[in-house]
């Protein structure tokens, strides 16, 4: 297992206990979905899963080693991607903060200026390279955090609430670019409220639940649980809570359209 | 709020020089203090976002009567919340961006609006609001005087030393004659609003969240050193407020003059005060201001003096 | 507070940033600054004055703002000077009755008037077209390009990218305030608001600032890896020439004794 969350325990000074015993696991070439409602501690978790807060009880494991130990080269092997991408965007241009890993890592100007502009024309962002990175709309910002991390070829790949604030085009590009990272054998790690994304995307998903985990299955198992769903504070997704209206009971389970029209399909031939 | 920020071509090659070697040096000195800790993340992320927020801060409107409003500097306000060290920082970047990004301020001049709003006016509002309450507890009462008196004291000296700068300039129309007490006199009463404004931040601020104001971080011990203490600064403070009544008003009643001026006129000597005649504060006086007051000024600058040399002796005796 | 914001935004990367290599424009700006700020004679920062409208011109640079502000200093300026004709000793040059009282103006005191209103409108104005040509993005590169230390231009940048974000949260906190206040306000009440203003401001910065520091780390691999330089420009014909035009214009300065 690539990156290993185990029994973690953080409190924020002079707060209340935000994470209770929260574990997960998440591999190489898989998704890893955490759904919960606000305030149970997603972000926390995945700023300690990046080790930018350290837990009072637990540990945290790259490769079987405690991660800490292997900061901050290490760094270069996790990206996290914040929920506000005007939290993470701090550098003067989009070229800078997309450059800004790329220079503590490759000595050459020429080498770092090919990388920014392959990031650049993958994210679509190449025409705002000189902009400032405030300047631009919520979906092209969202964009510039993605390059900026993604850039580096990040083993782990840590994105909370990804598809926030945006619009359903935009949010098709990430579930393609989230399934990019999968089939390039990247461990991803997703925080969202969006069951829809959760479903399109997802291999295995845990709830989390006042500071503590649960679930850790299959997406079809957990999404389609109602119970596990309430703990999240989350209704199914369209596809099953559509079915279940229509009294239309398949054993595929389909979270998804894709899934539904593989069943529809398997049913007519 | 003030005339303070100094524009290019108000000051001399010599002033220039001067502050900007007081801004090294100081700078410097803040800079080795700090130095471990500017180099983290978390050092850098809250002086430059502090910056930010206290130059938002700045651009606020305070209305006063008349139908005008006015600007807050906020250096004493930075001293008390981020401590002097951190409180220079924030007030330097405040300062280079506005020269630099608005030109509010001339950059032949950065050195002395460094000196009068970072450093000056930093440190006096966070001694003063710091000994009040190591003194006098962190009641309410006392943060609200404390930052009052931190936010005006800090200001006045601000603008004084500016008085000074601009009046030793030779590029400057005018000399100190003019510009120390049109400085001080202004800024005494602008003063009075860059502390109300203080005080009323302070408030707030450690009513939402005490334990981010640096100038509290020890707790008050309230020991038989600091009720000794708090006595001694007491009657100290007493002593210089009446002292005009002794030292201007009786004297000249009686018409009293210092034995040696009677002396040196006896004996036919040439008055040199005009030549030699470094001091703004000639014979305990504040030039523009009643004799009174540049009494009591100079008590306070005075006392001020001897109280420094003291604590850094002390200071340095420890450390050895 | 907008106003603000937007005028931070629109000078982050000024009309012509590439013209220049960031760190010669600087070394020229705050020569030529300085030469105009020490400068006792009107014809040396007419010279100044006058280049840095060739400057604003050629690179078609917003010239309503740097007017504005030029406009601000001069007013200023004049303001400060204006008893200086009539204080100076020297040479009368006209009379001025305002009823019983007799003003001379002397020509020792016009020339100085005119000397410092000339030298401190120069300076300024000299200053203000390299950053409106720049961009303070540049202005900060070019600072880094003087050795300054790595902490500092960091700092000044991100000082510079939070302010209109800043400037935004006290406008909006200011309008969410407004929004509530339901009768006539005093002074005293606007006051306190706005120092809640002032204080909240502070504390989100806290917040914020512990965002950005998450943010910095997270793309940290080393322990200072953050601070790392940004490469130099390359230096281009147009360099040396403003350089060269600069280094004459100091040359001009000292030996005509500034």
């Amino acid at each position: 297992m690539l990156l290993k969350v185990e029994n973690i325990y953080f409190r924020y000074p002079g707060g209340e206990e935000v994470l209770k015993g929260a574990s997960f696991s998440a591999d190489k070439g898989e998704v890893v979905a955490i759904i919960g409602p606000n305030g149970s501690g997603k972000t926390t978790l995945l700023m300690v899963a990046a080790a930018l807060l350290e837990p009072e009880r637990g540990i945290v494991l790259l490769e079987d080693r405690p991660l800490r130990e292997q900061l901050p080269e290490a760094r270069k092997r996790i990206g996290l991607v914040f929920q506000e991408p005007d939290d993470q965007l701090f550098n003067p241009t989009v070229y800078d903060e997309v450059a800004f890993a790329l220079r503590q890592l490759l000595s050459s100007v020429e080498e770092t200026d090919r990388k920014v502009k392959e990031a650049a024309e993958k994210f679509n962002i190449k025409s705002s390279l000189s902009k400032p990175p405030y300047k631009l709309s919520i979906g092209e910002k969202r964009m510039v955090t993605l390059a900026s991390v993604l850039a580096y070829d990040p083993d782990v790949l840590l994105l909370d609430e990804p598809t926030a604030n945006l619009s359903s085009k935009s949010i098709q590009e990430i579930e393609k670019i989230v399934l990019n990272a999968r089939d390039a054998d990247r461990a991803v790690v997703v925080a969202s409220h969006d069951v829809e994304f959760v479903a399109n995307v997802s291999d295995r998903v845990y709830v989390i639940s006042d500071g503590s985990m649960l679930g850790g299955l299959s997406a079809k198992s957990v999404l389609s649980d109602e119970s596990l769903l309430a703990l999240a504070d989350m209704n199914p997704p369209l596809v099953p809570q559509t079915l279940r209206l229509l009294g239309i009971k398949l054993d595929d389970n389909p979270l998804t359209i894709n899934d539904l029209m593989r069943a529809s399909s398997l049913a007519t031939s | 709020m003030v005339v303070m920020h100094i524009p290019d071509g108000f000051l001399d090659v010599a002033v220039v020089g001067i502050t900007y070697i007081l801004l090294f040096g100081y700078g410097g000195y803040v800079l080795r203090k700090v130095r471990l800790a500017l180099d983290t993340p978390e050092c850098i992320s809250l002086v430059s976002v502090m910056a930010a927020s206290i130059f938002a801060a700045q651009m606020l409107n305070w209305p006063v009567p008349g139908g005008t409003s006015l600007h807050f500097v906020g250096g004493a306000l930075a001293g008390i919340v981020l401590g002097p060290w951190l409180g220079f920082l924030t007030l330097f970047l405040v300062l280079l961006v506005q020269t630099l990004v608005f030109h509010d301020g001339g950059i032949t001049a950065l050195g002395a609006n460094v000196l009068n709003m970072a450093i000056i006016d930093v440190i006096v509002g966070y001694l003063i609001y710091r000994a009040f309450v190591k003194i006098f507890g962190a009641k309410d009462s006392v943060r609200a005087t404390a930052a009052f008196l931190g936010g005006w004291l800090g200001i006045t000296l601000a603008g004084a030393a500016c008085g000074l700068e601009i009046g030793y300039s030779s590029s400057f129309p005018y000399g100190i004659a003019v510009t120390v007490p049109v400085m001080v006199g202004w800024h005494a009463i602008l003063g009075i609003l860059e502390g109300v404004i203080t005080a009323l931040t302070i408030l707030h601020l450690t009513r939402r969240a005490p334990q981010l104001i640096f100038s509290e971080a020890d707790e008050m011990i309230s020991s038989k050193k600091y009720l000794t203490f708090r006595k001694a600064l007491i009657t100290t403070l007493i002593l210089i407020f009446i002292s005009p009544f002794f030292g201007v008003i009786l004297a000249d009643m009686i018409g009293y003059h210092e034995p040696l001026d009677i002396a040196a006129e006896v004996l036919n000597l040439p008055d040199l005060t005009g030549i030699i005649n470094w001091t703004p504060f000639l014979d305990y006086t504040v030039p523009g201001l009643p004799a009174e007051v540049g009494y009591i000024i100079a008590g306070i600058l005075g006392i001020g003096v001897i109280l420094g040399i003291y604590l850094a002796y002390t200071r340095l005796v420890k450390q050895h | 507070m907008e106003g603000l914001a937007e005028a931070v935004d629109s000078l982050s990367s000024g009309t012509n940033p590439a013209l220049f290599n960031p760190t010669i424009a600087v070394i020229s700006a705050l020569i030529l600054t300085g030469t105009a700020a020490f400068s006792y004679g009107f014809k040396l920062s007419a010279l100044i004055f006058a280049v840095s409208v060739v400057l604003v011109l050629l690179t078609r640079s917003p010239i309503c703002t740097w007017a504005k502000i030029l406009m601000f200093i001069l007013t200023w300026a004049t303001l400060v000077s204006i008893p200086v004709p009539f204080i100076t000793l020297g040479a009368p040059l006209a009379n001025l009755s305002l009823g019983s009282i007799e003003l001379k103006v002397s020509r020792e005191g016009l020339n100085a008037m005119i000397t410092f209103i000339s030298r401190v409108v120069a300076a300024a104005a000299i200053f203000t077209s390299f950053v409106s040509i720049m961009g303070w993005e540049r202005i900060v590169r070019g600072l880094g390009g003087l050795q300054m230390p790595r902490e500092l231009t960091l700092l000044l940048n991100l000082s510079i990218i939070h302010i209109p974000l800043f400037l935004r949260e006290a406008s909006m906190m200011l309008s969410a305030r407004e929004a509530r206040i339901m009768r006539k306000t005093r002074f005293k009440d606007v006051w306190r608001v706005l120092a809640t203003v002032v204080g909240d401001l502070l504390l989100r910065s806290y917040e914020r600032a512990w965002r950005l520091e998450k943010a910095i780390r997270s793309r940290s691999f080393t322990s200072t890896g953050f601070l790392r330089i940004t490469p130099p420009a390359k230096i281009g014909a147009k360099d040396l020439l403003l350089f060269s035009l600069t280094l004459c214009i100091l040359t001009l300065g000292v030996l005509g004794g500034l």
